[in-house]
């Protein structure tokens, strides 16, 4: 043995070192998370996960926090190769479908449900980019689990760099897909318009129209749910001219809100008053309402526009002791008649639930991480969404 | 396996005098790396402070606290480190060619050896992985030393807070330091199969000559080629296959490369070898 020993003794260090600094990592479970309910249905919470990232310094991490506490994204090597690419929210289409979904973008923006047929469309173009696009749809009707495909070649004159997705619906058996092109510093929002049965292109719309040089500089703001996948009846865009003063400073020249109904193709120009002007980046649409939150010393208070009645009523505000000047955004998400807030608070960030029908909290509670004394007590939360995971 | 044990701590044993200069230069260099780093941010900010008048809370609120990123990626803590990287590369040439152009052929001894004959290869090639885990190991010991060393020079109130683990936000680190131990043994297990092959190529070499020096360039792209072919295949599918399917064939590839390597150079060793 005693002639070994330098072997001995490298394999011992190898082992015993590399081995405690996995355990270590496992055992600390460094970040960990939990919600503590303060008031309210404890039900709420039942089938939440949010999806949120961590920062402290230049320390981000990924990780779930739902009511049994956090699970970091990069525990698990298994799990991190099957969500990575693909959120909660496609893992449940992969489970189902798995054969349609192979070779598929994870981006809502491409995909249309309904009852019966789950759309998936997508640009392409096989000469890279300036090359002529390709538009490709696969339907799969849900029923017979059968999928068709049919690909439509776009005019080969109209040249893009690239094309981007943000919402597939259907209505009266035609297919339309919304989407922004860019060339050079064009930027040009497109209605199209698919006949399915004639698997042809029958419009190519195009809705607002930017440029920008290296003063002057525009921006298309599309305020509509993009994780929704189903129908919406109306989209909601914002075309801002701005100008470029010094360094970040920016003067608006001119900005205007546009309400396009989808079941007629009318569109119509909106203003909201001005002192909400300063909130309209945080416009939410939300079937017929469209939701303005604002946040002060003492709540959230949702201002709401209903677009059927064609007025503004009356606000909805939920009181807590929010912390107006944090650095950190409110995160807030409308699905399903529900409000979902999480807000920095003095000890940690809040939780909320509310009814947007009643104006009334739902649920109340706290996201606290469990172990500061090791940790900067100065983190922030990014909430990259709220998912229900019985949908 | 006793032969294996006893060419295994011959080839440590030979290596070691350098092992631990190689060892000594990166605790040397990575030391005073921390001393003369911490000592020159505190310059920094000593000058800073005096010439804006700042107290320390107002400094950490206009500048922020000291990273140990702005350590970990000076050149006294990488240098050392690209150094071992270079020495074991060379060393994975000239654990093979020692033997036949070293004073007196030891090739010719170990070939005469009452054992089977690939017992070389594996013990060359444990030897090899040894070295590098040995150094991975050192690397952890190290930055906890470190720690603490720039910690006792920078006050407590521009020290900001990590746990040792942090250290993967770092990009390098990522792929040394991998968040799960599967990963680890992974990244590793690529290594192994890149150094066996290697091995296998240098054998090819040995066995044919300068012809030989073809083929083994030949056999290398060739494994490489079969090593990355899942990979290629599903960007040519666009992305057909999941990331799990990717994966699973990726395993299977690895294997089947692994494999091959061992056994061809089981062959030759046993046949076609020169001395």
């Amino acid at each position: 043995m005693k002639k070994y020993w330098k072997t001995i003794l490298i394999s011992l260090i190898i082992v015993t070192t590399i081995g405690s600094y996995y355990i270590q990592q496992v055992m600390a479970k460094d970040l960990s998370f939990k919600i503590e309910t303060t008031s309210g249905n404890k039900g709420e919470i039942d089938n939440l996960i949010i999806h949120a990232t961590y920062q402290s310094g230049d320390i981000y991490r990924s990780l779930d926090i739902s009511k049994d506490g956090s699970t970091n994204q990069s525990e698990s090597f298994i799990r991190e190769l099957k969500e990575r690419y693909y959120p909660v929210m496609f893992q449940k289409y992969i489970q189902e479908h798995r054969k349609f979904m192979r070779g598929k973008e994870a981006n809502p923006g491409q995909y249309f449900e309904d009852e019966d047929r789950l759309i998936y469309t997508t640009f392409s173009n096989k000469e890279g980019q300036g090359g002529p696009f390709t538009l490709q749809i696969d339907i799969l009707d849900k029923k017979i689990n059968e999928s068709s495909s049919f690909k439509i070649n776009m005019p080969d004159q109209v040249r893009y760099d690239w094309i981007n997705e943000i919402d597939v619906y259907v209505v009266n058996g035609k297919i339309k897909i919304l989407a922004t092109s860019y060339l050079n510093n064009e930027e040009e929002l497109h209605l199209y318009t698919v006949d399915e049965y004639k698997k042809e292109l029958e419009q190519d719309s195009i809705i607002a129209k930017i440029e920008s040089d290296g003063v002057n500089s525009a921006s298309i703001d599309i305020f509509n749910d993009y994780e929704k996948i189903q129908n919406e009846d109306y989209f909601l865009y914002m075309v801002e001219k701005y100008k470029y003063i010094e360094d970040d400073e920016r003067e608006i020249i001119s900005s205007q809100m546009y309400l396009y109904n989808n079941r007629n193709n009318e569109v119509k120009e909106w203003t909201i008053p001005d002192e909400l002007k300063p909130y309209r980046k945080l416009m939410i649409l939300q079937g017929t309402d469209i939701f303005i939150p604002v946040r002060s010393t003492n709540g959230l208070v949702l201002n709401r526009y209903n677009i059927e009645k064609n007025q503004w009523e009356e606000p909805i505000s939920f009181k807590y002791p929010s912390i107006a000047n944090a650095k950190e955004k409110p995160s807030i998400q409308i699905t399903d008649g529900k409000l979902y807030l999480v807000d920095r608070v003095s000890d940690g960030h809040l939780f909320l639930i509310g009814d947007l029908r009643t104006g009334e909290s739902l649920y109340e509670g706290k996201i606290i991480s469990e172990n500061k004394e090791n940790r900067d007590a100065d983190y922030s939360l990014f909430i990259k969404q709220i998912y229900n995971n019985t949908h | 396996m006793k032969n294996y044990l006893k060419l295994l701590n011959f080839e440590v044993n030979r290596f070691f005098k350098l092992y631990l200069t190689l060892i000594g230069l990166i605790i040397v260099s990575q030391f005073i790396g921390a001393v003369v780093v911490s000592k020159g941010y505190m310059n920094d900010v000593d000058q800073v402070m005096y010439k804006k008048q700042l107290s320390m809370s107002q400094y950490t609120e206009d500048y922020g606290l000291f990273s140990f990123d702005q350590f970990v990626g000076s050149e006294w803590f990488l240098l050392p480190i690209f150094f071992s990287i270079a020495v074991l590369m060379i060393y994975v040439f000239f654990i093979w060619y020692r033997d036949w152009f070293g004073k007196n052929t030891f090739i010719y001894r170990l070939l005469m050896l009452p054992t089977e004959r690939i017992t070389i290869y594996f013990s060359k090639l444990t030897t090899i992985m040894l070295l590098v885990l040995g150094l991975v190991a050192l690397q952890i010991v190290l930055i906890s030393i470190e720690i603490q060393i720039v910690n006792s020079i920078i006050p407590t109130d521009l020290q900001s807070h990590f746990l040792f683990y942090d250290f993967y936000s770092l990009r390098m680190w990522g792929w040394l330091y991998p968040n799960t131990f599967t990963e680890f043994i992974l990244i590793y297990g690529v290594g192994l199969i890149f150094v066996a092959v290697l091995f296998t190529a240098i054998l090819i070499e040995r066995s044919y000559g300068l012809k030989g020096i073809f083929i083994a360039i030949v056999y290398g792209m060739l494994s490489f080629g079969v090593f990355i072919a899942p990979l290629l295949v599903n960007r040519l599918l666009n992305g057909y296959f999941y990331t799990l399917e990717v994966f699973l064939m990726e395993l299977v590839i690895s294997i089947i490369v692994l494999v091959s390597a061992i056994w061809i150079a089981n062959y030759l060793l046993k046949y076609k070898i020169r001395v």
